[in-house]
């Protein structure tokens, strides 16, 4: 092509560049500010109705009689329990760890899994490593027994 | 009360914009002298690699994200277009490391979604990114100050960029597991022990990348102050150091701080590089209208100063907007996810990602002491786009399996609402 007719060529199309490039950022924005709304109304209504995964425990049963019985101790996706403020779930309770337990829910099952040599059983049986805890299941941290129930269960 | 459309936005046309945008780019570099088929063939190849991408990948995992997906591969190509638009046959080699790092990509996303157990990895994970960096400083070759290429075979390669994938994985599996300073120290070591490699091979972009990193992923998983202002503490001090300690460093921060008093020398990098960016003006010059050949290392650092010049300070802009964004979706995958490895993975790979686009955008145009790193998917450099490229993979996989989860909590909510009396 010809030197002038292609340097003309080139500077008209700076225009067109910089079009197509506005057009694609414009959508790019709107595309996140859309899927922001309804990624924040989605969380919100499974927050608001709640899903039948097992998610919280209830203290049943303290043998210092440190905490109260019905205690109720909702479980995120991972919780870390123990006695140290650092912890998701801080129970003031002598006879737990700093840091105690891990629990994990996920919508399959719900895990437990004791944090270095931490007294954690599950039905009366010593658990060493991660086990899947099932609605109902009695786990003992420390002197605390608790159960497992849904996340709505009174 | 005003309803919501829970349609999901169609990334239709932002994907046909950016087909049209790498088509007509190339289209107009192909009748630069004579007719030129590489370029006319690449016009064809660069949108169909993009499309192809999306369609496949889309059909196989229908919850990835896909507009991350876009913006990444988008600014891969604007960063061949450039380069083909300086050296062509640089730009075909570069093409090819487009191409493994598509596959560094689906691999690094398959793996973060199907590898339960990262655990059993740790060694090998830890002892690797070591043997790579002690093998670059042994054997590694010199370049600007700093020995960290390494030559195989005809290829150069840059270890620490390798390194810098597997490292996140690292801190999240530890962090993940454990918050007691205790069981943390092997990561402690792992960490300074990558650093002071890097620090050996003078690499201190680098350094600043892997302990942002580690310190970002530390708070995130403990919201430990007290370790993490003496971990900040101690790199002022070791930043200090570095000053008094490397020739290079003092030079780039006096460059920085009056370049035109070494306008032959030292400071010509960085007037060259502001100068291009305002000769481009808003709108810039026209591809292959300027002459950005004059910046030192146009091709790799200063390739947003190349942008600039070429195509203007308003797409300049729009690319930050892009690479800003792309950090957003980054940081709603991170705060989606329920488990603290995912968590920790995702946010570790956002900030390697994000300082070393400050590190560089900001050195290119004065706002901070100039680094040598590359700009991510824009810049020449094979080992720094296939890195980068499977750090994104990494960051879908997770992306993936979060929206997975969501969809399956948010069919179990809606169920419970249809099933309410």
């Amino acid at each position: 092509m010809h030197a002038e007719a292609y340097s003309l060529l080139v500077l008209a199309s700076r225009y067109w560049f910089v079009a197509l490039v506005l057009f694609i950022v414009g959508q790019l924005i709107y595309i996140c500010y859309r899927e922001a709304r309804i990624g924040a109304f989605i969380s919100h209504s499974i927050s608001r109705l709640g899903t039948d995964t097992p998610a919280a425990l209830y203290l049943i049963s303290d043998e210092d009689h440190q905490l109260e019985v019905g205690l109720r101790l909702p479980l995120q996706a991972e919780s870390i329990i123990g006695s140290s403020r650092r912890c998701d779930l801080f129970l003031r309770h002598g006879s737990l760890n700093r840091q105690h337990a891990v629990f994990k829910v996920t919508p399959e099952e719900v895990t437990v899994r004791p944090i270095g040599n931490a007294l954690v059983s599950v039905n009366g049986e010593l658990q060493r490593s991660e086990t899947s805890v099932f609605p109902g299941d009695i786990v003992q941290l420390g002197g605390l027994l608790l159960r497992l129930g849904r996340e709505d269960d009174e | 009360m005003k309803s919501l459309n829970m349609e999901r936005p169609t990334v239709r046309w932002a994907a046909f914009a950016m087909v049209v945008f790498e088509f007509s780019a190339m289209l107009l570099l192909s009748f630069r002298e004579d007719f030129d088929y590489t370029a006319l063939f690449l016009s064809i190849a660069l949108p169909a690699i993009m499309l192809l991408q999306l369609f496949i990948l889309r059909r196989v995992f229908p919850t990835m994200d896909q507009l991350m997906l876009l913006m990444v591969h988008f600014l891969c190509g604007m960063g061949i277009i450039l380069l083909y638009r300086l050296h062509p046959d640089r730009a075909i080699k570069q093409l090819l490391f487009y191409a493994a790092g598509i596959i560094a990509q689906i691999a690094a996303m398959l793996l973060t979604l199907y590898i339960r157990n990262w655990k059993k990895l740790i060694p090998w994970m830890m002892l690797g990114s070591w043997a790579f960096l002690f093998g670059t400083f042994l054997f590694g070759s010199e370049t600007y100050g700093a020995r960290n290429w390494i030559q195989i075979g005809g290829f150069s390669l840059q270890p620490s960029e390798f390194v810098k994938v597997v490292y996140p994985f690292v801190l999240a599996i530890y962090l993940s597991r454990s918050r007691r300073i205790k069981e943390l120290i092997p990561l402690g070591v792992y960490a300074v022990g990558c650093i002071l490699l890097l620090v050996l091979q003078k690499d201190l972009g680098a350094v600043l990348i892997y302990f942002a990193t580690a310190i970002v992923a530390y708070y995130v998983a403990t919201s430990d102050p007290f370790i993490t202002s003496i971990g900040l503490a101690g790199a002022t001090g070791g930043a200090l150091l570095s000053y008094q300690l490397f020739s290079h460093v003092r030079v780039r921060v006096a460059a920085y701080k009056n370049p035109w008093a070494a306008v032959d020398s030292s400071g010509y990098q960085i007037i060259q590089g502001l100068m291009s960016i305002a000769s481009g003006g808003l709108w810039g010059l026209g591809l292959t209208l300027g002459s950005p050949k004059i910046i030192p290392v146009y091709d790799s650092d200063y390739i947003f100063a190349v942008l600039c010049e070429e195509f203007g300070i308003i797409i300049g802009l729009c690319v930050l907007v892009i690479y800003a964004l792309i950090f957003v979706r980054g940081a709603l995958v991170a705060m989606k996810a329920q488990q603290s490895f995912d968590l920790i993975l995702s946010l570790s790979i956002l900030t390697t990602l994000a300082v070393q686009t400050l590190l560089i955008i900001g050195g290119v145009i004065k706002m901070i002491p100039l680094t040598g790193v590359t700009l991510p998917f824009l810049s020449r450099g094979g080992s720094s786009l296939i890195s980068c490229l499977a750090m994104m993979g990494v960051l879908q996989g997770v992306a993936i399996r979060q929206n997975e989860q969501e969809h399956q909590r948010w069919s179990r909510a809606r169920r419970r609402w249809e099933e309410q009396p």
